[in-house]
């Protein structure tokens, strides 16, 4: 099978959504399957084609044509994509979320008309007309819309029903890895908080519940890591509230470090306050046999499994927070219960073979009923 | 009012637009929202970048395509009325008395699919959604010299 595998950003990008795409990119390949990755630079320095890890990357100046309004550039990465697709010839193309340059993707189609899996991972803008937007456009015109949850699901069905019957629900899965769990530490505990720090992963909350827990447990340490916009703030945060040397900022930290940082965690803290579409920290975290603290958002609440592998609290409220920390650090059986709880269901629902193995099923299902992109375009002559 | 004798004219002030591959792509430079025009539409924006007034289109699709020049000129008479909306194109009157669009010999047009205007108002949300982190120069593994290729 030839896929065209769609990311807005991809390797050397390495962001949860990335990582997991260049691991199931990867899979296809061995599995056989020929793949084409079209991705844009970004705002790095990089060749239009390049090979990473036996894949084809091809990028393209999308964001730059986009967000600049360049209208040269855009009939340029236009004229490479019509040129991608008439040598590649794919029999299908898996689009991760609906990125601005999806627009590309739909303008050229009829140069090679394939089915298109649109792959939703993360939250899409909030809009309440979708007639007249990209990602309404797109959701109505693909074959096939999966989500990364329940809750995502339900977001796209929102914005367009007529997807009801053509949509489904493929959790995020990952590799458990080699490294085995160690025995949570209680004598200093650690929290941990991990991913981009910006607002919407509601650090700044996990600071003002450290701050809390810290006077019952003076030994604890909150550990950040992941860089971003709200850094500084975070750190200002922390000495304001007098805990400022008990808070580590790693920085970011490679993707095959998290196993070992997690080992030295007690517990993993999500107190998100945006509508997280999954939560893969969650998942690397009960992976490592880690409970879990997160808020009640998005589709946090379908990976935590309240009161068994950690506890599900509202989101924006640091003294809940405090509260639900204490009982785990108050009882190391019920905390590693849990992580040994999440450790399994990590485990059972949210492996990466059935992940790639949910994938393959359906790229053969949808070549097998060809269902052509239907996008609101007048349809060329050639369709 | 717009009507036959009028000409639309890109408001060049507010959009940048260019036909690639027949279709049109607008952007409107003060609200960020992105428009496309393929096939028909593509070729009527042409027209109105040459200039033609209102009544030359009709003639130019009439000519071309299967079509009335009555449900030319009134997708052409909606399609204006979308264009001045979005703030993309003004009226202008073209000169006047011209005659009334002649019905072309048939057996030689293609089939007629009235212009649209796509409209996608959220490229701009959909451009400022947060990029991952890092760029390449902040990945302490490729400092590190770690083989990653």
């Amino acid at each position: 099978m030839r896929l065209l595998f769609w990311a807005e950003f991809f390797w050397p990008y390495i962001g949860g959504v990335e990582v997991l795409g260049m691991k199931l990119a990867r899979a296809l390949r061995e599995r056989g399957h020929e793949l084409a990755v079209v991705t844009s630079h970004g705002d790095l320095e990089l060749p239009d084609e390049d090979a990473h890890a036996g894949l084809r990357i091809h990028r393209f100046r999308f964001l730059e044509a986009l967000a600049a309004r360049r209208l040269d550039l855009y009939a340029e990465a236009r004229r490479r994509l019509v040129c991608l697709k008439q040598a590649f010839r794919p029999d299908l193309v898996h689009m991760n979320s609906v990125p601005p340059s999806a627009l590309l993707h739909w303008q050229t189609r009829s140069y090679h008309p394939a089915p298109t899996l649109v792959a939703v991972h993360s939250p899409l803008p909030d809009q309440n007309v979708a007639a007249e937007t990209l990602v309404g456009r797109t959701l109505r015109a693909a074959a096939w819309v999966t989500a990364n949850s329940r809750a995502m699901l339900e977001d796209v069905r929102r914005l367009a029903p007529e997807i009801s019957d053509r949509s489904s629900v493929i959790y995020n899965g990952l590799e458990m890895p080699e490294l085995a769990p160690e025995s949570l530490p209680f004598e200093a505990p650690m929290l941990l908080c991990a991913g981009r720090v910006v607002r919407d992963k509601g650090f700044d909350v996990a600071i003002s519940a450290f701050a809390t827990v810290r006077r019952r447990f003076p030994r604890a340490r909150l550990v950040i890591a992941g860089d971003g916009p709200a850094r500084a703030e975070l750190e200002q945060q922390a000495a304001e509230m007098g805990v400022r040397e008990a808070v580590d900022f790693l920085g970011w930290v490679p993707p095959e470090k998290i196993p070992a940082l997690m080992n030295s965690a007690t517990l993993a803290l999500m107190p998100s306050r945006w509508r997280e579409a999954f939560g893969l920290v969650a998942l690397q975290a009960m992976q490592m046999a880690r409970p879990v603290v997160a808020s009640d958002v998005g589709g946090l609440p379908e990976v935590v499994a309240h009161g068994e592998t950690g506890l599900v609290v509202p989101k924006e409220d640091p003294e809940v927070v405090a509260q639900a920390v204490t009982r785990l650090l108050e009882n190391p059986s019920l905390a590693q219960e849990m992580g040994a709880a999440g450790r399994r269901r990590a485990s059972l629902l949210f492996g990466f073979d059935r992940y790639f193995e949910e994938h393959e099923i359906l790229y053969r299902r949808l070549l097998k009923e060809t269902r052509h992109d239907q996008f609101e375009l007048p349809l060329d002559a050639t369709l | 009012m717009i009507n036959l004798n009028c000409r639309l004219t890109p408001r060049s002030d507010n959009i940048t637009a260019s036909v690639i591959d027949g279709e049109a792509i607008i952007v409107n430079l003060s609200t960020g929202v992105y428009y496309s025009m393929a096939e028909t539409g593509g070729e009527v924006w042409s027209m109105i970048e040459e200039g033609r007034s209102l009544r030359e289109m009709v003639e130019g699709l009439v000519a071309k395509y299967d079509a009335s020049p009555e449900q030319a000129a009134q997708d052409l008479d909606r399609l204006a009325g979308e264009l001045v909306k979005e703030e993309i194109v003004t009226v202008s009157k073209a000169s006047g008395g011209e005659p009334a669009p002649q019905v072309p010999a048939p057996g030689v047009r293609s089939p007629y699919v009235p212009p649209v205007l796509n409209v996608y108002r959220d490229m701009g949300d959909l451009l400022a959604l947060d990029p991952p982190m890092p760029g390449l120069r902040d990945i302490p593994w490729q400092d590190a010299g770690e083989e990653k290729s």
